[in-house]
């Protein structure tokens, strides 16, 4: 497996299927992914495990390689390096890792969000209340309000119809709304 | 009540996209950001001339994106170590035809 790798990595080369050329670039980049996955988990997790590092790190490949390598099919040498590129999805994957607990390999944009979505982070003063909501009820508000997944993009990660979206939305918020209406009462 | 959330604070954090921070200006932040890419690509270098500037001139003035810049520039600068050969072996499989 270890071998020579040439410094320049032909990224068209790959996508047309050329084997070398992949291995090339697995070689050349697979430490920059790992490095940010780390970096991004352990900033969090101050013992998070290796195992999990490297699950997240494979997935980013995985995500690199989906729909016929269109991840690297869009990047743009004017706009960045190609090792910023592969950190930037590598930090992606790693704090959807870390949000969701699950790893949502679509939609393939989502990394390039401006910096006001990203920035958003869930206000803790302000977060769902404990034992209102059902797992998949919170996860579901949290895709479509701080993630900004509209319904299908939701849908699609939590591998569900639309339609089932639409209605764990309207059963979270009404629960909510329920407990906020008997606290300002009591 | 000091301390006690209404459903109108909740309705606010669930839509807090529309709630932007204003600078000085009045102007809200985070409607002129530019994308983690161009920040990217502005830590490592690659952006020049106005288009390097232009960022510049934004994170003099958003909060926001001066605290990604910094977070970018943490994640892009820790130091590479050779990647576990479980994940060489899994990530070279992973291409059509091998």
């Amino acid at each position: 497996m270890r071998g020579s790798c040439s410094a320049f990595i032909d990224v068209d080369s790959c996508i047309l299927g050329n084997n070398q050329t992949w291995r090339d670039f697995v070689e050349k980049y697979a430490g920059v992914v790992h490095a940010a996955v780390r970096k991004v988990i352990r900033a969090k997790v101050f013992r998070a495990s290796e195992d999990d590092i490297q699950e997240v790190a494979q997935n980013v490949f995985m995500r690199l390689v989906k729909k016929d390598f269109n991840l690297l099919r869009r990047y743009d040498p004017a706009r960045c390096s190609l090792a910023t590129y592969l950190t930037i999805i590598a930090r992606s994957t790693a704090l959807d890792f870390l949000r969701y607990g699950f790893f949502n390999s679509i939609p393939l944009d989502d990394f390039d969000r401006d910096a006001r979505v990203e920035a958003f982070e869930p206000d803790d003063s302000l977060e769902l209340p404990e034992g209102v909501l059902t797992e998949r009820q919170a996860v579901t508000l949290r895709l479509l309000f701080y993630k900004d997944y509209d319904v299908s993009m939701a849908a699609q990660a939590l591998g569900v119809k639309a339609q089932t979206v639409r209605s764990i939305k309207h059963q979270a918020l009404a629960r909510l709304r329920e407990h906020y209406g008997q606290a300002r009462a009591s | 009540m000091t301390g006690q959330v209404i459903w109108g604070d909740f309705e606010s954090a669930l839509g807090r996209r529309e709630t932007a921070l204003l600078n000085k200006s009045g102007e809200a932040f985070g409607e002129r950001c530019p994308g983690m890419l161009e920040l990217g690509g502005y830590l490592d270098g690659t952006l020049r001339g106005a288009a390097k500037d232009a960022v510049e001139e934004h994170l003099v003035e958003c909060p926001l994106c001066r605290r990604l810049v910094v977070e970018l520039y943490l994640v892009l600068k820790e130091r590479r170590q050779p990647a576990p050969e479980a994940l060489l072996r899994f990530a070279a499989g992973l291409a059509p035809g091998i």
